[in-house]
């Protein structure tokens, strides 16, 4: 009973939910990336894999469990390897930012394993994906979408929707006793992984393995068969290559060490990261995935926490702050997309009613029902923009949204761009099942004077 | 129908829809209390027992468990794999084999064949092509000329293998004597009636 208890208490002891779901983030942008721009994973290779003679098409156990149902004991076709490719890369993106998110984590892992498995099949091993492989199954059983993610704005906008009010919750503090079990069976397996590779080195080579000639032999023989003129510089210093051998024979056989003392992490991972590196440029044997993963030793949120406290500089002393009706559903809405990309906390959201009697007299420029008919963005200068214009600039104070300011500054973005705010604003009614009689533009006297305003 | 009856069918619609609701949130906290954890930690121990049995499986060197060996040695259980690469140990005066190969087309001239020439990766020209040859494996050979032909509309009529070893030195490298592995003629495809 107490083994029991002990064991509930390491395995699920509440855990930041941030964590988790900044490693589905790094771990799906990192695979999406290779599956996109290395030749290895991507179409190229599925067509040059299609091609290749029947007779050498040995499927893995895994690959006959997914495709022999359908009835497919041959070599998959190209068309169908290119469906798969496809689902996989809109399912890796619908991970990434956290839509349905374990049904699409789910997919994009199976759908990596079976390209995976069906190159695997021809023979060509490789020790790169495998981990990740792992890291995102176990990722899609895992509650990895619950913050940071569309699905958890989704909730939200619902639940602010129903209140009738924006509430605030920190996303980043939320914990779950199911957050922490993925990251701690990753970092186990790494330390497994790494210890295994030490061992098989020292039983088969014994302390020989750090001669030096050793890491000499297969930096030239990866030189020569990859074309590495780097690799085969490195080999006319035996000493370098005897020490190398010795940091990754120490650094393998000690890493699972970090499990143990997390502290120790700010010391392995630079120095794998570095190893790694070193082979890639050298040897040309790059394990991105591995790199990738290291994201499961770091913690997140206290260094989010820290950078946030040294950057604080970057946030200005007087925040800008958005008025907006707090009575109408679609600004409720809009107002709770903005609270959840804040994650440097720039802005201040109001809400029009209560903000107004204390505002009015620094603001005589502004008038309420000119607030209630467009949002008014009031700058720490003391100006004022409005509408389109206010929604521009408060993209530039959400980091995370900058990929879409681009876009409101294309050529007659100026025109255009408070028309279709307007157009949009002026529809509320029905963009919205709003409680008629609660929300200012619905309610008759603001209706009427908006529409006069708009002749 | 009146309108209080109508709003009496709606309300036990209502309560049936609100009974529904709470039996599946009764279901869902029932699964998440008390059957979540163990299954999450069955899910566990398998996942560790596996690479642990890949890592650092006892019948890898044992024919007593031979049984095993062929069951949980990888990549049966891929994704759950060893890490045995770059674990053999190297001495001064060890040769790196670099293997070429050349073909001789049916004019006599002579051709070097490499992956991209086969459609292969590096990998796959190795393992399949250069292994096959270096072993005389005829159907292997066969196969790969045949893709040779396909691509480059002409027909190989011998493959020579070379070896060009270099010699690992505390100085650097050197280069070692060039040896022939292999050389074959080709037989003529039988032609089709």
């Amino acid at each position: 009973m107490r083994r029991m208890t002990a064991w509930k208490t390491y395995w699920f002891r509440p855990a930041l939910l941030a964590h988790l779901a900044i490693c589905r983030i790094v771990c799906v942008a990192a695979q999406l990336l290779l599956l996109i721009q290395r030749d290895v994973y991507n179409h190229n290779r599925l067509l040059e894999l299609s091609k290749l003679p029947e007779s050498l098409y040995h499927p893995l156990p895994v690959l006959r469990v997914l495709v022999e149902p359908f009835g497919w004991h041959s070599p998959l076709s190209f068309e169908i390897l290119l469906a798969v490719y496809g689902i996989t890369l809109a399912a890796g993106v619908l991970a990434l930012v956290g839509f349905k998110t374990n049904l699409s984590l789910l997919l994009f892992a199976l759908g990596n394993i079976l390209m995976q498995a069906f190159s695997y099949s021809f023979g060509d091993f490789h020790h790169a994906e495998a981990l990740m492989i792992i890291t995102l199954s176990l990722l899609a059983l895992s509650p990895a979408g619950r913050v940071l993610s569309l699905d958890d704005l989704r909730r939200r906008v619902r639940r602010n929707h129903k209140l009738q009010r924006l509430e605030i919750v920190n996303k980043i503090a939320k914990k779950s006793v199911f957050a922490g079990w993925p990251l701690l069976v990753v970092r186990y397996l790494f330390g497994l992984i790494y210890l295994d590779a030490a061992v098989q080195k020292l039983i088969k080579a014994g302390l020989d393995w750090m001669n030096g000639y050793t890491v000499q032999f297969y930096l030239v023989t990866n030189g020569i068969r990859r074309g590495s003129d780097l690799a085969l510089w490195l080999t006319q210093y035996h000493t370098l290559a005897s020490l190398l051998s010795w940091v990754t024979i120490l650094f393998e056989g000690t890493f699972f060490l970090v499990i143990f003392f997390p502290r120790l992490a700010w010391v392995y991972i630079p120095l794998g990261v570095a190893l790694h590196a070193g082979m890639c440029l050298t040897e040309l044997a790059c394990f991105y995935q591995f790199v990738a993963l290291y994201t499961v030793f770091i913690p997140w949120v206290p260094l989010f926490q820290d950078l946030s406290e040294r950057l604080g500089f970057l946030r200005p002393a007087t925040k800008p702050e958005i008025l907006f009706d707090g009575s109408c559903p679609l600004c409720i809405r809009s107002m709770t997309v903005v609270r959840y990309f804040d994650w440097f906390d720039r802005l201040r959201l109001a809400d029009l009613e209560t903000r107004w009697p204390s505002l009015a007299a620094n603001y005589p420029e502004i008038a309420v029902e000119d607030c209630r008919r467009e949002m008014h963005l009031l700058l720490s200068d003391g100006s004022v923009r409005t509408g389109f214009f206010a929604f521009r600039k408060i993209l530039w104070n959400l980091p995370l949204l900058w990929p879409l300011s681009p876009m409101l500054y294309l050529p007659g973005a100026s025109t255009l761009g408070p028309m279709l705010y307007r157009w949009i604003a002026g529809r509320r009614l029905r963009l919205q099942s709003c409680r008629v009689g609660t929300c200012s533009s619905h309610s008759a006297n603001t209706t009427a004077r908006a529409n006069a305003s708009f002749r | 129908m009146t309108r209080g009856a109508e709003t009496e069918d709606l309300t036990v619609l209502y309560k049936r829809h609100v009974k529904a609701l709470c039996a599946m949130v009764t279901m869902k906290r029932f699964f998440v209390k008390k059957l979540a954890l163990p299954l999450i930690s069955l899910m566990v121990v398998t996942v560790f027992m596996l690479q642990a049995c890949v890592s650092f499986c006892p019948w890898r060197s044992s024919s007593f468990f031979s049984f095993f060996r062929s069951l949980l040695s990888p990549p049966t259980l891929w994704p759950f794999i060893d890490y045995p690469m770059y674990s053999g140990a190297h001495y001064e005066g060890d040769a790196v084999p670099r293997l070429f190969v050349f073909g001789t087309l049916e004019d006599s001239t002579e051709v070097p064949i490499v992956a991209a020439d086969l459609g292969l990766s590096d990998w796959h020209f190795r393992r399949h092509f250069i292994n096959g040859l270096a072993s005389g494996n005829d159907e292997r050979i066969k196969e790969f000329v045949g893709l040779y032909g396909n691509r480059h509309t002409k027909r190989l009529v011998g493959l020579r293998l070379e070896n060009h070893p270099v010699i690992l030195s505390r100085a650097g490298l050197r280069s070692g004597p060039p040896e022939v592995q292999k050389n074959l003629r080709l037989q003529p495809p039988e032609k089709e009636n």
